[in-house]
């Protein structure tokens, strides 16, 4: 069973704002400039907050490749999962725009054989890979299926 | 290229709203750093001096003043002050400075000079009650201590320190009202005066400062000198 989260390169602009408070903090301590008690509480929250509260958006959100099934989970203390059958997807789209293929996450729409369903991965980390990873899984399954199916033609 | 297109729609975990207030609170937080390491007490003194209190004098048109007073019960200097000298008595303490502590409890009396130094420093008549501020150099028995990164250096005293003589060069004083004894001297000896028990009031002073044993010496410009129902002088 794999399962995977939202890209942490999707937070790459709060991570960057963390990361320039977090360096003036450190340039105001060098230069022994004066630092505000109140201020650096904010910053240090800022920067709290910041970790806690992306890690709970990605967290919220994952992908799972059962033997049998993609899902995809939805919460963290309520949750919703949604499945679809491996045996049922028909085509996998992988879509990245110009920053996504830049930093190397993207989505994938995965289409089942009844056309209502789809599952969207959205923000995955290294898509490709994702996506060969679910087509092995689905080719896999498809030659089981086919075998059977030749098994049972020839006992027939 | 716009720069949705270029982070395209789908990077929208957040939605634009929580986007601009964590942009709007990373502004606030990186602006109030900013604003107290850098620029506080510039802005503060503009302030000041904007509406009228400015902290300087013109020593060419001042009164040139020499006094040997009685010590005002506290005094509080804030800003520039060219060179602070102090002895002080033996005390479990520290002195900070940089990222150096001095302990002032291993000998009997400790001599200090600080060059350059711009802060904060309030006394009484028996101990400096605040020395916090930044210097260029301190001699503490003759042994220096410069900044080690090229800048100024933070010093401060944790606690209230007992002091025997304290000299302080080329500092502005606000105005000053306290009642005392002692003499003034006026314009290099024009006017002599010796006061008992009288209220003097001072206006802006810049000048030096020499406290030792309860005595309060002054000498530099001031622009006002009133000796309540003897004398008084403006500019």
């Amino acid at each position: 069973m794999v399962r995977i989260h939202n890209s942490r390169k999707v937070y790459v602009f709060i991570y960057l704002m963390m990361i320039l408070v977090a360096g003036l903090i450190i340039y105001i301590k060098v230069m022994e400039l004066p630092l505000n008690k109140f201020a650096l509480m904010g910053a240090v929250l800022f920067i709290v907050l910041g970790i806690l509260i992306t890690e709970i958006c990605r967290k919220r959100i994952g992908y799972e490749i059962t033997p049998l099934y993609l899902v995809h989970l939805k919460g963290i203390v309520s949750r919703k999962s949604k499945k679809i059958l491996l045996e049922s997807i028909v085509d996998i789209d992988l879509n990245q725009n110009l920053w996504q293929r830049l930093l190397g996450y993207g989505n994938i729409e995965v289409h089942a054989a009844s056309g209502a369903n789809i599952i969207k991965l959205k923000n995955i980390n290294k898509p490709e890979k994702f996506v060969d990873l679910l087509e092995a899984q689905v080719n896999e399954i498809m030659n089981k299926g086919q075998k059977k199916a030749l098994k049972k033609r020839i006992k027939a | 290229m716009t720069l949705k297109s270029l982070i395209g729609k789908e990077v929208d975990v957040y939605s634009k709203h929580k986007k601009a207030i964590i942009f709007v609170v990373f502004l606030l937080v990186v602006s109030s750093l900013t604003y107290f390491a850098f620029f506080e007490g510039k802005i503060t003194s503009r302030v000041i001096d904007s509406i009228g209190f400015s902290s300087e004098i013109n020593l060419e048109n001042s009164i040139n003043i020499s006094a040997n007073l009685i010590q005002p019960d506290d005094l509080i200097i804030k800003g520039k002050i060219d060179k602070i000298e102090m002895r002080i008595n033996k005390i479990d303490d520290f002195f900070y400075v940089g990222r150096e502590k001095f302990d002032l409890g291993q000998l009997s009396e400790t001599y200090i000079v600080i060059f350059d130094y711009n802060g904060e420093l309030s006394f009484d008549k028996e101990n400096i009650l605040k020395l916090k501020g930044k210097s260029s150099e301190v001699l503490i028995n003759g042994i220096s201590a410069t900044p080690t990164s090229g800048d100024d250096m933070k010093i401060y005293f944790d606690e209230d320190i007992g002091y025997k003589f304290l000299k302080v060069d080329n500092i502005f004083l606000n105005p000053l009202s306290y009642t005392t004894s002692g003499s003034i001297n006026l314009n290099d000896g024009k006017i002599n005066i010796n006061i008992n028990e009288e209220e003097v009031r001072l206006g802006k002073f810049r000048g030096d400062v020499e406290v030792y044993g309860g005595e309060f010496k002054i000498e530099g410009g001031t622009e006002k000198l009133e000796v309540v129902g003897i004398l008084d002088i403006k500019i």
